[in-house]
């Protein structure tokens, strides 16, 4: 079996951990207790034992783990409607917090947690007959998800090194702000797995925000509405591991098409369709109308503009109702997108997936029951500008050294700042140089010439 | 409503089209554009890509040769005329104006459909399934890339086969789409094949116009053999014509729970439908009929075929009112032919969820007459229809006008809304607050009606009175929503005023929101009435100086003259009653929250203070100043009367007594005055600035007494004790004269500091005392 463990780390990861368990149940037909209901697709499919495990009493428990450092989050699932769902030793809590302070995540808080959440991990992955890897799911803002989150990326890349190790991480955004040094913690977190990871899907709050403002009329979101929309992509993202052979194409071989280069791993999602549950829905989405509405901006999981940027790779998930001649039409629409460039180096296009597995939604969501949806991950250079909105924070803060102090207070030091900035622009370096286009062997020619 | 053609099923022989003989599924399947053998009738389907409608007239048209089809085309535009043709006779007639026309029986790319299990069969498993492997879009041919086009950019789609492997296996197929879809005309045209230019978007497929096709063998039975594990299924945009066709295929899916059946058009019930139709829906949970103009009342006529029916989705379909359910016994229907199936006398009996959207309902009456007596409906979703205002429920007002106290038995009223309790009203041009607390008031169901809502307050959620739980209105139409600027304060405002609520467009309400909410509404209404009250004594005092004289209105304005109101709080008894109607909540607020009505008097003299608080001129104080030859003492008095100064008469500076002639003056009590008149005119009362330094009060004063600054020894500081805001002793515990004679009593040693520095203000005094000379 190819096993996958999710690891959910901090409030954000753990509260969106919660939206895409109860999303999982829903679609493999299992009850809150993980029992096997009537009529369950996975009555004749096992692929989600990738995410679940059986126990000796036939029940299903989530391949998964839940650290926070401290208990209050944690404490929801174990008195929630899911508390049997998940084995208690898999819920790993500490008793103080991180404060929003990385330095407590990382360093003096986390580490008294560390070897527990690891010894825990070990046991879960002793139980795998072949583990595939590790989903960890943390915020960039919090102090936990930044903090222990890279802490553990780094742990597991000590102890796992061959394991795929992916990232759900959440872009901080204003409006759901939490701390003044959320910028802080995301450049500092982001040094640390940029190497640790082989493949991150960014979240932009403020982008699911809108949506949810927009497509869903939420008028004021709060992270319940966020995070069952995140769940449903990274659902989607997911769906070809939980259900057996029912995509043609594995995630790692998107994975292999999306990542170039180690450190350009931050690939688009865009999600559709997302409408409303209290409006009349009649249209049925076309393969071609959700093909193009996965190329506008409103569909995307991260603010940015798609246009300013080349693509490197772009994967095309459908799920639910399309059968092959269908895709006939999604070819011939992503042919009319004019505006979509793509580098010139990379020989790789369009992958296109297709699940049967149809879209499922938890009852009194926000969403409308759709027959079919589409994910789209793409990897552009467009999505450098979240890392400069960010950078430009962070130098706002760092230029008057403010709130440094609390970094230093935990045991810190101040070059690691600087040292995780100029990691942050040799990031964007990076993707200016991956998009520009390599010189013609003329020119390059003609270049020699001129020398 | 329209007619039909008095010969019902007006058949014709069309014996020279049947060149296309269709005689299994593949060829089904050939674009979808197979030909029915032999005959049309009245009330058939067909569509001419991409456009459907459907045979209203069959025959010859004026004095044009050949036969005529009489259509009715779905999408209204595509029509010319109404049915009338060119020689002014009305052939048939249509339902929208402008949608019909006159073709040909032979037309071009004319499709009457096919079977649901042709279709199914030409969708899922195609034999043509190899050919897909092979499209160019695989993209073998671009191994020399030029990246600037992108239509040479590879597309892989690899492992397709495998993918329709899957699909083909129609047995295990859950959810199945045969529908067609909306046009959508901006998509750009690809050529298929070299047929006709058909607009991307619009996967063709055979179009479903009847359950089973006996010429190609298929039999009752067959749909269950084929496929019985569909759950849901979408026949929107199909050419069924009628509920009877639908009835059929739905009957051999036992497992059916969904199906989705938009932009049909059906022939409408008018009677009572066939009791064949019972057994059909038996297990259907979900019936989505966007826009295919049926009535409320053929849904009622359908419902006994409807008995698990949870969620009905009723969107588009220009319905405006709502007739009541049949009351009747079902002994009256037995008699019929058609039986009424359903052995429950109330239509829909599991229905949970209404989805109404996009509707012209604009009367709240209607909605209560038509759905207050389904037993189970939970949701009700109003989003983009008509609906303005929300009349009171009757029991509302009669509570209102009879006193509580006359407790006679009421006929206890029919149940409303038994169970509803989330309310959908986006886009309505819902206007004001009240509306909303009617809707509230309407769906606290009969028996616990009444002052149940005090269960229900900050802190603690009681599960009993149900009102209005889950709101969601919001949208460009809704006039209340819009008069917000800021979402925060519309979302305070309505979870004040709806004690019941607990969420409130998708945001839950927690008890901290909900108090603080309460709180705020509180405040903010207190605040308007605080307002309006200044403004309505402003406007009564104008009034009194001008034209209207007391004799007027002798009681009126003895009560502006007196400043009391009658009803304390509230404001006049006129305008209390007006605001108790309109902030219904807000007594029991205030009973909650413990906040009690301000002293209106009080209140509004702070609120002029408040006003006032950050001009320079508020922030004056008033002190005294005298010179005095010897120092002041601990005790009363403070000075000796020989030793003072009196100011020089020609120097004196302008602020003489000018202090005590204001409203400032009166905190200086009576006794007090009354020494300072004993001591005549031995003081000079400063108005200064408290930020002012101690140096240029001395030269002040020393200008103002004609002495010279170099004189001056020492400066004294004598603060009235009474001012001061400290716990008042016991009044027994209290010796020697009355408090308010004790001074405190200091030397100020450092004169560059500023008045406020030594805390003196209103009313102190500062003594300068002269050197011993």
């Amino acid at each position: 079996m190819r096993e996958i463990l999710s690891l959910h780390v901090g409030q954000a990861g753990i509260q969106i951990g919660n939206a895409c368990w109860e999303l999982y149940l829903n679609e493999h037909g299992l009850s809150p207790d993980g029992r096997i209901t009537e009529g369950s697709p996975s009555e004749n499919d096992d692929g989600f034992s990738t995410f679940f495990s059986e126990t000796g009493s036939g029940k299903y428990v989530p391949r998964s783990i839940y650290v926070d450092l401290e208990p209050n989050v944690v404490d929801e699932v174990r008195t929630g409607t899911y508390r049997s769902l998940f084995h208690p030793e898999t819920l790993v809590t500490g008793k103080e917090d991180a404060a929003n302070n990385y330095a407590r995540g990382h360093y003096t808080v986390g580490k008294e947690l560390i070897d527990q959440t690891l010894d825990r991990v070990r046991k879960l992955a002793d139980a795998c007959s072949g583990l595939q890897g590790f989903f960890v799911f943390h915020s960039f803002g919090g102090g936990t998800g930044s903090g222990f989150g890279s802490l553990l990326l780094e742990r597991l890349a000590q102890d796992y090194g061959k394991k795929a190790k992916l990232e759900f991480s959440v872009y901080p955004a204003p409006m759901m702000s939490s701390s003044v040094v959320e910028p802080y913690n995301s450049v500092l977190t982001t040094h640390t797995t940029l190497e640790n990871s082989d493949c991150s899907f960014m979240v932009d709050n403020e982008a699911i925000y809108d949506i949810c403002k927009k497509n869903l009329n939420i008028a004021s979101p709060g992270y319940a509405n966020l995070n069952r929309l995140i769940a449903q992509v990274v659902s989607s993202i997911t769906a070809s591991l939980r259900f057996d052979g029912s995509l043609n194409v594995d995630l790692n071989e998107f994975q292999t098409n999306l990542v170039p280069f180690p450190r350009i791993h931050f690939p688009l999602a865009t999600y559709a369709p997302i409408l409303s549950a209290d409006k009349a829905h009649h249209e049925q989405n076309s393969v071609a109308e959700m093909t193009f509405s996965s190329f506008e901006k409103g569909n995307q999981m991260v603010k940015c503009d798609p246009k300013d940027g080349k693509f490197m790779a772009c994967c095309l998930l459908y799920r639910g109702d399309v059968v092959p001649r269908e895709t006939n039409s999604a070819v011939a629409a992503i042919k009319t997108k004019r505006t979509i460039q793509f580098v010139d180096w990379c020989p790789t296009g369009f992958k296109i997936g297709i699940c049967n597995e149809p879209p499922s939604l938890v009852p009194g969501g926000d969403l409308a029951k759709v027959s079919r949806s589409l994910c789209m991950l793409a990897n552009t250079t467009a999505i450098a500008a979240a890392w400069t909105r960010l950078d430009r924070k962070f130098d706002l803060l760092y230029s008057k050294r403010a709130f440094v102090h609390w970094y230093v207070g935990e045991g810190m030091e101040e070059g690691e700042f600087s040292e995780a900035r100029e990691d942050l622009a040799a990031l964007e370096k990076d993707y200016q140089e991956v998009g520009l286009d390599s010189l013609d062997p003329e020119e390059e020619e003609g270049y020699e010439a001129e020398y | 409503m329209y007619a039909y053609l008095p010969s019902p099923r007006a058949s014709l022989n069309l014996k020279q089209m049947s060149n296309q003989h269709s005689k299994d599924a593949q060829e089904a399947h050939e674009g979808g554009r197979r030909q029915r053998e032999g005959e049309l009738f009245v009330g058939q389907r067909f569509s001419i890509s991409p456009d459907r409608g459907t045979i209203r007239f069959i025959g010859r048209v004026a004095d044009l040769p050949g036969t005529w089809l009489g259509v009715e085309w779905d999408q209204p535009t595509r029509g010319k005329h109404e049915g009338v043709a060119k020689d002014g006779k009305r052939y048939f007639s249509v339902r929208v104006p402008g949608s019909a026309s006159f073709i040909r029986p032979n037309q071009k790319w004319i499709s009457f459909g096919c079977s649901f299990l042709s279709a199914l069969k030409s969708k899922y498993a195609p034999d043509e399934v190899k050919d897909q492997t092979n499209q160019p879009s695989q993209g073998q041919e671009t191994k020399i890339f030029s990246r600037k086009n992108l239509a040479e950019i590879e597309i892989e789609i690899p492992n397709l086969d495998s993918v329709a492997r899957r699909v083909s296996r129609l047995n295990k197929l859950r959810e199945v789409g045969l529908g067609g879809f909306k046009i959508e005309t901006e998509f750009p045209f690809v050529e298929e094949d070299g047929e006709a230019k058909i607009p991307l978007g619009m996967e063709s497929y055979a179009e479903v116009a009847f359950a089973l096709d006996e010429r190609l063998g298929q039999q009752a039975g067959d749909i269950r053999k084929t496929c019985p594990s569909i759950k849901w299924l979408d026949l929107s945009r199909s050419l069924l014509p009628n509920w009877d066709e639908v009835a059929k295929i739905a009957g051999e899916l036992e497992k059916l729970e969904v199906l989705l059946l938009h932009f049909n058009r059906f022939e409408p019930i008018t009677g009572l439908i066939p009791s064949a139709w019972g057994n059909s829906f038996l297990n259907l949970k979900e019936l989505r009929l966007d826009g295919t103009f049926m009535t409320w009342d053929e849904m009622l006529r359908l419902s006994p075929a409807l008995p698990s029916l949870e969620l009905l989705q009723l969107g588009y379909n220009d319905i405006s009112t709502f007739s009541a359910p049949p009351t009747g016994s079902p002994a009256e229907t037995t008699s019929h032919d058609l039986v009424d199936v359903g052995a429950t006398t109330r239509p829909f009996p599991r229905l949970k969820i209404l989805n109404l959207s996009g509707n012209k309902i604009s009367n709240w009456d209607e909605v209560v007459k038509g759905l207050s007596t389904l037993p189970e409906l939970e949701r009700l979703i109003l989003t983009d229809n008509e609906l303005s205002t929300i009349s009171p429920p009757p029991w509302k007002s009669e509570r209102q006008s009879s006193s509580p106290t006359g407790s006679e038995p009421r006929p206890a009223p029919k149940p409303r809304f038994p169970k509803l309790d989330q309310v959908v009203l986006l886009d309505n041009p819902i206007q004001s607050w009240s509306d909303l607390e009617n809707l509230d008031s309407w769906l606290v169901s009969e028996s616990e009606k009444g002052e149940v809502e005090d269960g229900r307050g900050s802190g603690s959620i009681s599960t009993d009175p149900k009102g209005l739980r889950t709101l969601v209105i919001s949208g460009e139409r809704c006039k209340l929503y819009r008069s917000f600027e800021n979402v925060r304060d519309f979302n305070s405002i309505a979870i004040a005023r709806l004690g019941n609520l607990r969420n409130l467009n998708g945001m839950t309400i927690k008890d901290e929101l909900r108090r603080d909410s309460e709180l705020y509404y509180v405040s903010k209404v207190l605040e308007s009435f605080l307002d309006e009250d200044i403004r309505g004594k402003e406007e009564m005092g104008r009034n009194s100086c001008g034209q209207v004289t007391s004799k007027d209105f002798p009681s009126l304005m003895q009560k502006v003259e007196s400043g009391v109101q009658p009803i304390e709080g509230w404001g006049s008894e006129e305008r209390a009653r007006r605001r108790r109607e309109e902030h219904p909540r807000l007594e029991r607020l205030l009973k909650l929250h413990k906040v009690n009505l301000p002293d209106r008097e009080e209140e509004s003299r702070l609120k002029k203070q408040r006003k006032e608080k950050n001009t320079l001129r508020s922030k004056i104080v008033r002190v005294k100043v005298k010179v005095s030859r010897g120092r002041p003492l601990k005790d009363h008095p403070y000075l000796t009367e020989g030793e003072l100064l009196r100011p020089s008469p020609s120097l004196a500076v302008r602020e003489i007594e000018a202090g005590s002639k204001e409203n400032g003056a009166s905190e200086f009590d009576a006794s007090r005055r009354a020494d300072e008149e004993t001591e005549g005119s031995r003081f000079e009362t400063l108005s200064i600035l408290p930020t002012t330094s101690l140096n240029l009060v001395k030269s002040k004063v020393c200008k103002a007494f004609g002495v010279k600054p170099k004189d001056v020894g020492e400066v004294w500081a004598l603060l009235g004790a009474g001012r001061r805001d400290e716990p008042k002793p016991p009044d027994g515990e209290e010796e020697g004269g009355s408090r308010e004679d004790r001074k405190i009593v200091f030397e100020i040693q450092d004169s560059s500091r500023d008045l406020s520095w030594y805390e003196i203000g209103e009313g102190d005094e500062i003594v300068l005392v002269l050197k011993e000379s």
